[in-house]
C-alpha cells in the first residue's frame, strides 16, 4: 500500500515535471517569438517614421517647385506681355503714318452719333417752333351758315336723329383743318430765302410737312459744305488751296497721294 | 503723312481757324433761322451747336487722314427733278418697309452717308463700300 502509493506519487511527480517542462519550452518558445515580432515592430515604427519623414521632404520640395513653376508662368505672362507691347510699340512707330488704323466701325458710330445728335438738338429747340409767319384759312365764315348744315345733312343722306352727331364730326374735322397754320416765309429777308433755297431747295415743300427735316437737312448741307468738303478744317483757304494743288498734281501720276508718300518712305528706309 | 503731320498739330496750331469755321456754321444756322422762325437763339442753343460742329470737324480730319479716300455723300434734290431711292447708299427715316420704297422718290435727305474708296493701305480704289448710309425721306406715296 505504501509503495504504492510511493510509486503512484512518482509517477504524478514526474508527469508534473514533464508538464512544468512543457509548458516552460511552450512561454520561453511564445516568449521569443513575441520578442522578435516586437523587435520587428520597432524596426517597422522606425521605417514607417523615415518614410513620413521622407514624405515631408518630399511634400516640402514639390510645394516649392510648384511655388517656383507658378512664379515662372507668371514671369512668362509678363514677358509675353512685354513682348505684345513691344511688337504693337514696333508695328506703330515704323508705319509710316504713325498713327493707328481707323476702322470703319469707328467712322460709322462717329457719324450715327453726330447724325442722332443733331436730330436730338433740332427736337430739343425747335420741336414747339413754327416756321414762317402762319396764315389761317378763313373759310369757315363762308361755312358757317345754317343752311349749310341742311346742306350737309342732306347731303351725307343720314337720318334726321343722327344729324346732330354727324353735323359735329363735320364741324369738329372742319375746324382743325380750316385752322391748321399754313406757313408763309414770303415776308422772310429775300437774301436769307435765296441762301435756304440754296441749301435746301425744297425747304418750301419741307416748311409746311416737316420743319424737323427741313432744319436738320439745313444743318446737314452746312456741315457738309463747309466742315466735310473741306481739305483739311483749320487750314486758311490759301493754304488748303496749295495743298489741293499739290494733291493734284502727285494724283495725276495715277495713285493716291498717300501711297505715293508710302513708297517715297519705303524706298527711304 | 503730310495730314497726319497736320492732324497731330491741329489742336495747338488750327484753334483760331477751327473757331472761325464753328463760329460760322452757328452764325449761319442762326441767322437763317432765326428769320425763318418764331424761336431765337440762346446761349445754351448755341453751345450745344459747337458741340455738334465741333464733333463733326474732328470726324472729317480722322477722314481724311485715313489712306482710303472717305467721301461725304448728300444727294442734292432740286425741284422738278426725280431722285430715286437707293437701298444701298439711303436709309428711310419715315418708318417704312424698305419692300416698299423702291422706285420711290426722295423728299429731303436729313442726313449724310459716308462711302469708302479702296482698302485701308490706299490701293485697289476700284473698291467701293458703304460706311454709313444717307438719312433720307421719301415722298408719299
Amino acid at each position: 500500500m505504501e509503495s504504492e502509493f510511493t510509486r503512484e506519487l512518482d509517477k504524478l511527480s514526474k508527469s508534473e515535471a514533464e508538464t512544468t517542462s512543457f509548458w516552460q519550452a511552450k512561454f520561453s518558445a511564445l516568449n521569443q517569438t513575441f520578442l522578435r515580432t516586437d523587435t520587428e515592430l520597432r524596426l517597422l515604427r522606425g521605417d514607417l517614421e523615415s518614410r513620413e519623414q521622407e514624405r515631408e521632404e518630399f511634400r516640402s520640395r514639390y510645394e516649392l517647385l510648384a511655388r517656383e513653376i507658378r512664379e515662372r508662368d507668371e514671369e512668362i505672362r509678363n514677358l509675353k506681355g512685354q513682348i505684345r507691347g513691344l511688337k504693337e510699340w514696333v508695328s506703330t512707330s515704323t508705319r509710316s503714318d504713325g498713327t493707328a488704323r481707323t476702322s470703319d466701325e469707328v467712322f460709322g458710330e462717329g457719324m450715327a452719333r453726330l447724325g442722332n445728335g443733331l436730330l436730338n438738338w433740332v427736337l430739343v429747340h425747335f420741336r414747339r417752333g413754327r416756321v414762317g409767319e402762319c396764315l389761317f384759312f378763313l373759310w369757315f365764315i363762308f361755312w358757317g351758315g345754317e343752311g349749310v348744315k341742311g346742306c350737309w345733312s342732306g347731303w351725307m343722306g343720314i337720318l334726321s336723329s343722327e344729324v346732330e352727331s354727324a353735323q359735329g364730326f363735320v364741324w369738329d374735322t372742319l375746324w382743325c383743318s380750316l385752322l391748321t397754320p399754313v406757313p408763309d416765309l414770303s415776308k422772310s429777308d429775300e437774301g436769307i430765302l435765296e441762301e435756304l433755297g440754296r441749301l435746301v431747295p425744297m425747304y418750301e415743300d419741307l416748311a409746311s410737312t416737316s420743319k424737323v427735316n427741313m432744319i436738320q437737312s439745313l444743318i446737314s448741307r452746312l456741315l457738309v459744305e463747309l466742315v466735310f468738303d473741306a481739305y483739311f478744317v483749320g487750314l486758311s483757304s490759301e493754304q488748303a488751296q496749295h495743298f489741293t494743288q499739290v494733291e493734284t498734281f502727285l494724283s495725276s501720276f495715277g495713285e493716291k497721294i498717300s501711297v505715293i508718300y508710302m513708297v517715297t518712305v519705303n524706298k527711304l528706309t | 503723312m503730310t495730314l497726319n503731320i497736320l492732324k497731330r498739330e491741329a489742336d495747338q496750331r488750327m484753334q483760331k481757324e477751327t473757331a472761325n469755321i464753328v463760329d460760322a456754321v452757328v452764325q449761319k444756322v442762326n441767322t437763317i433761322l432765326d428769320a425763318i422762325t418764331d424761336i431765337r437763339a440762346t446761349e445754351s442753343r448755341d453751345q450745344a451747336l459747337k458741340v455738334l460742329v465741333s464733333s463733326s470737324i474732328e470726324l472729317s480730319r480722322l477722314l481724311v487722314v485715313q489712306r482710303a479716300v472717305f467721301k461725304v455723300i448728300m444727294p442734292e434734290i432740286l425741284p422738278h427733278q426725280r431722285i430715286m431711292f437707293d437701298p444701298s447708299t439711303m436709309e428711310d427715316m419715315g418708318g417704312e418697309d424698305e419692300d416698299n420704297l423702291e422706285e420711290r422718290e426722295l423728299c429731303c435727305v436729313t442726313f449724310p452717308g459716308i462711302i469708302k474708296r479702296g482698302d485701308e493701305s490706299g490701293g485697289h480704289l476700284q473698291y467701293r463700300n458703304v460706311i454709313s448710309k444717307a438719312r433720307i425721306l421719301c415722298s408719299p406715296e
